[in-house]
């Protein structure tokens, strides 16, 4: 596996770097209607600037594996360690393991399989939090009604989702949008169509995925999340100063805009 | 839909319950549990539907059955005991009592003393245990937990000893002992726990199997510390050094992990393990002096540093979880409350005060609401009766703003779709802070009371449904009713009425606190007098002399005490009229309450001030009044009491009736206190002393 994150990553690691610097500075100007517009810099100064700023490629590695270890993808973690000449010693590589695999069965819709992978792991989680018992179990109902179970989702929804329903009204308001899914001929198509996307299989995974790890006392988003959030945050602080200069507005390709 | 409190297990599961019922072969068994373990599971349908037809009883036999056997059948005794673990998390009282009834925690412990090979099977059994003690919290409060905040935690974050439910340590001490009944009925899963024999040599045993464990062992502790007794008996079993030697050994792995630069994930367990022998140590040591004083002087004997520096440098950032930097305030909140430390010790005035404000008005806490009103109420505990932290609590401003957008917008603050019954108590709680700090400086009285419709909307908590809100708004009245300028100012027709009605309600704690206000705002300068008078507050008080509780007497016979001062001739006659001058003998003579002694007798001396003494003497009998007097005198009484009577004696005995031998209110009252807080004894919470 080859590093291509470098160039967008590095170039939002920089700009964090940069953006931090530049908001401090400014940090004691104030924002009014009136006020004109500052320019911090040039794209090419900017450019500079960024190139400036000492980066260490072991960092930006640390960053990727943190990435990887935290999603659980095990074995793009143990190549990319491998070649980055970095041990895994102190991770814990069966519970990755095992946290791909919960993803894995969500993303497949194999969802009875999540359910029984998450009890072995971390037998408390869904008795903790009644909020992931129900988006897994919803989600089983959205796969019944994609393979055209009717009646096997409509005993489904009675039997385990009712309860969920009758302690909370954004439960039922859920419940509701799911169930409403069985009156249209093409749910795809319907105003919930979002619920039967591959996409809403992702967001549970990654929502037990995020469970798992703070059950497990481990952080629950990779620093790169956050680090990418950071950026954000910053270019809003800046916006928010009027203040003029390179955005960052595509992170995945690292593309400034111009100023 | 259906209610599923009646429902009974489908068709599909009750195949599935035969299957467990009936003998088989290990690995057709194991498959059977965990059916059904992934059934209860997150399910409190399956939980109810499953008791009903007698699961618990076959799991537990089973786990007997399989406890005994010496073949390795680990991972069927793990699958049983997950799967009992979670029906003892239900917020059905009748599985977990049954649980109990059927001797589990009893297995549990046999389980943990002879199975010692396997790590998994000690972390699941000891996990099940702490299912028992921990409480089953609302499912509202923790449906909403963000798990992408790394700050919060997913431990169930309540300290036992604060709960509504257990009484403060002091008081359950004093409760005679519960007769023992054959049933479990009143069997507390610590009371079980106590009566094992060794069970506390077995965790102490078992904390050093692994992380896991120790989170769930020190969990435990924390919840057995629910009384006086039993914060001893763990005391008596060494626990403070092994919890001090566990807290170091994770601050030091925590110090070494941030510095090692290698690693690529960053794991929290140590964090919560100290967070976890923090909260330890703060309930071992809550309302008992002499424990706090033990730890006020434990040193560790392989870093020769103390407790209390230990806990001291975890509170010089806030750290990720934050439940170690309110822990550790805590800590030294409990030392200040036990009075092992001053109040103005740099521990308690600035590290801990500092960060509990930091605590309640950063955002960074705005999804954890619990921890929200902790703070709060941790503040409130420490502040009330530390009035030098007053000043130094709203310096900033910081606090006192925040704690109006609680009161007013608490929903701008938190999470919009909160539960109503969370922003009731976090703005009860908000409430009852303001009340504590404006209970005594003059100036952050006037800031509360001057702050735009703060007046009204305590008298809008007062009027809605919550008792904790109606409290709250009371206590606010009461702290700024200590004040000349407030009861001139701030108190009005409407806030009188209110009162005229909290008096008469049928809450106890809401007619303390309420006769506690009038008993300032019933003084002759106080705008509210005369309303009162006409709502018929003299005939309401008169009745309260003799309720059965203490509290409420003492504050009656004070108001009557301030009503009578400077008072007009027919207000002192009604007041007579009301007692009766032979019942005034009658607790002149027997009367054995000291407290209650000090305001009848400046009660007596208020009557006969220099223009009423020859009026209301002929009332008493001047001759027998001052007999009875003098044979007090000759009593073994204490010294204010002595004074008083001195005081008395010497004015009727005077026909001037001079002022000049009335001693002064502060010298003579200062032993007349009420509490404003019936849980919390409090020198500076008091009313206003006008005699």
């Amino acid at each position: 596996m080859h590093a291509h994150f470098a160039p967008p990553l590095q170039a939002a690691v920089a700009a964090v770097m940069a953006l931090s610097n530049t908001s401090s500075a400014s940090s004691t100007s104030e924002s009014h209607a009136l006020t004109p517009i500052h320019q911090t810099a040039t794209k090419s100064e900017w450019m500079e600037a960024i190139e400036q700023q000492h980066l260490e490629r072991s960092a930006l590695n640390r960053l990727i594996i943190n990435y990887l270890i935290t999603e659980g993808f095990k074995e793009a973690a143990e190549k990319f360690a491998e070649e980055a000449g970095m041990p895994l010693n102190d991770i814990d590589l069966t519970s990755v393991e095992e946290r791909l695999k919960i993803r894995e069965a969500i993303e497949n819709g194999k969802i009875q399989e999540a359910i029984d992978f998450i009890n072995k792991k971390s037998p408390e989680l869904l008795d903790q939090n009644r909020q992931l018992a129900f988006h897994l179990k919803q989600q089983h109902l959205i796969e019944l009604i994609r393979s055209n179970l009717i009646d096997e989702a409509l005993t489904y929804a009675q039997i385990h989702l009712a309860e969920f329903a009758e302690d909370e009204l954004k439960m039922r308001q859920e419940l509701e949008k799911t169930m409403a899914l069985l009156v249209f001929d093409k749910p795809l198509e319907s105003p919930y169509g979002y619920l039967m996307q591959l996409s809403h299989r992702q967001q549970v995974a990654n929502e037990i995925n995020s469970a798992l790890l703070i059950d497990q006392n481990e952080q629950s988003e990779s620093d790169l999340s956050m680090l990418v959030r950071m950026v954000t945050y910053m270019q809003d602080k800046l916006d928010n100063k009027s203040l003029r200069y390179p955005k960052l507005i595509d992170i995945a390709t690292g593309k400034l805009d111009d100023c | 839909m259906p209610s599923y409190d009646d429902d009974v297990p489908t068709q599909e599961e009750e195949n599935l319950l035969k299957q467990l019922r009936e003998n088989q072969e290990e690995q057709q068994r194991f498959r059977v549990i965990t059916e059904v373990k992934n059934l209860v599971i997150g399910s409190k349908r399956c939980k109810t539907a499953f008791y009903r037809v007698g699961t618990i009883e076959i799991l537990c036999n089973l786990l007997q059955e399989f406890s005994s056997i010496d073949t390795n059948s680990n991972d069927l005794l793990i699958e049983i005991i997950d799967c009992i673990s979670s029906f003892a998390k239900s917020s059905n009282k009748k599985i977990v009592d049954r649980l109990m009834e059927l001797g589990c925690i009893q297995q549990l412990f046999r389980l943990l003393s002879s199975r010692t090979d396997s790590i998994q099977l000690c972390e699941s059994s000891l996990r099940c245990l702490r299912s028992f003690f921990l409480p089953k919290l609302s499912s509202t409060m923790f449906s909403k937990v963000d798990y992408t905040n790394p700050f919060l935690t997913p431990i169930s974050f309540v300290l036992l000893c604060d709960q509504h439910t257990q009484k403060p340590p002091s008081l359950t001490t004093q409760t005679p002992k519960l007769v023992q009944l054959p049933s479990f009925e009143h069997y507390s899963p610590i009371e079980i726990l106590f009566e094992i024999p060794q069970s506390l040599d077995v965790l102490l045993h078992l904390i050093s199997v692994s992380k896991c464990a120790q989170l769930s062992i020190v969990e435990i502790l924390c919840c057995l510390c629910v009384n006086n007794e039993r914060q001893k008996q763990l005391v008596d079993k060494d626990f403070i050094p092994v919890i001090f030697r566990l807290l170091l050994q994770n601050i030091s792995e925590k110090q070494q992990q941030q510095q090692n630069s290698k690693l690529c994930s960053i794991n929290l367990t140590n964090e919560y393990i100290i967070g976890v022998c923090l909260k330890f140590l703060c309930s071992l040591c809550h309302e008992n002096a002499s424990i706090a004083q033990q730890l006020h002087d434990t040193i560790s004997s392989e870093t020769n540093q103390t407790l209390c520096e230990v806990v001291s440098s975890l509170l010089s950032k806030i750290h990720r979880p934050v439940v170690i930097s309110y822990y550790a305030s805590k800590f030294f909140v409990n030392l200040c409350k036990t009075k092992v430390l001053d109040a103005d010790h740099p521990s308690v005035a600035i590290e801990s005060l500092s960060t509990l404000i930091h605590l309640c008005t950063k955002s960074i806490l705005n999804k954890c609401v619990y921890l929200h009103i902790e703070c709060l109420d941790t503040l409130i505990y420490l502040l009330n009766g530390n009035s030098i932290l007053h000043k130094n609590a709203t310096y900033t401003e910081q606090l006192l703003n925040k704690l109006f957008t609680y009161i007013f917008t608490p929903s701008k603050v938190l999470d919009e779709q909160i539960d109503e019954l969370l922003l009731v108590q976090i703005r009860s709680s908000a409430l009852t802070l303001l009340a504590v700090l404006s209970s005594y400086d003059e100036e952050i009285k006037k800031r509360i009371a001057d702050e735009e419709n703060l007046i009204v909307t305590a008298i809008e908590c007062y009027r809605m449904p919550h008792v904790s809100l109606q409290l709250a708004a009371l206590r606010l009245f009461h702290g700024l009713s200590r004040s000349v300028h407030q009861l001139r100012t701030t108190f009005n027709d409407t806030i009188c009425d209110i009162l005229l009605d909290a008096i008469k309600s049928s809450d106890l704690d809401i007619v303390k606190i309420s006769s506690c206000v009038i008993s300032n705002i019933v003084l002759e300068f106080s705008t509210c007098r005369t309303r009162l008078l006409n709502g018929g507050i003299l005939s309401i008080l008169l009745a309260l002399l003799t309720h059965t509780d203490h509290d409420l007497c003492i504050n009656s016979i004070w108001a009557l005490r301030n009503l009578s001062y400077l008072s007009t001739l027919k207000i002192k006659q009604d007041i007579i009229n009301g007692i009766t001058v032979d019942r005034i003998y009658s607790l002149l003579e027997r009367c054995t309450d000291e407290q209650f002694l000090i305001c009848l007798l400046s009660l007596l001396r208020n009557f006969f001030d220099e223009k009423d003494t020859n009026a209301l003497l002929i009332l008493f009998n001047e001759e027998k009044l001052l007999s009875t007097l003098q044979r007090l005198r000759e009593k073994t009484h204490p010294e204010e009491i002595q004074r008083e009577l001195i005081t008395l004696i010497d004015h009727l005995n005077s026909n001037n009736n001079s002022s000049e031998q009335r001693l002064s209110s502060d010298s003579v009252g200062s032993s007349c206190r009420t509490s404003l807080f019936a849980d919390y004894t409090c020198d500076e919470m008091d009313q206003l002393d006008c005699s």
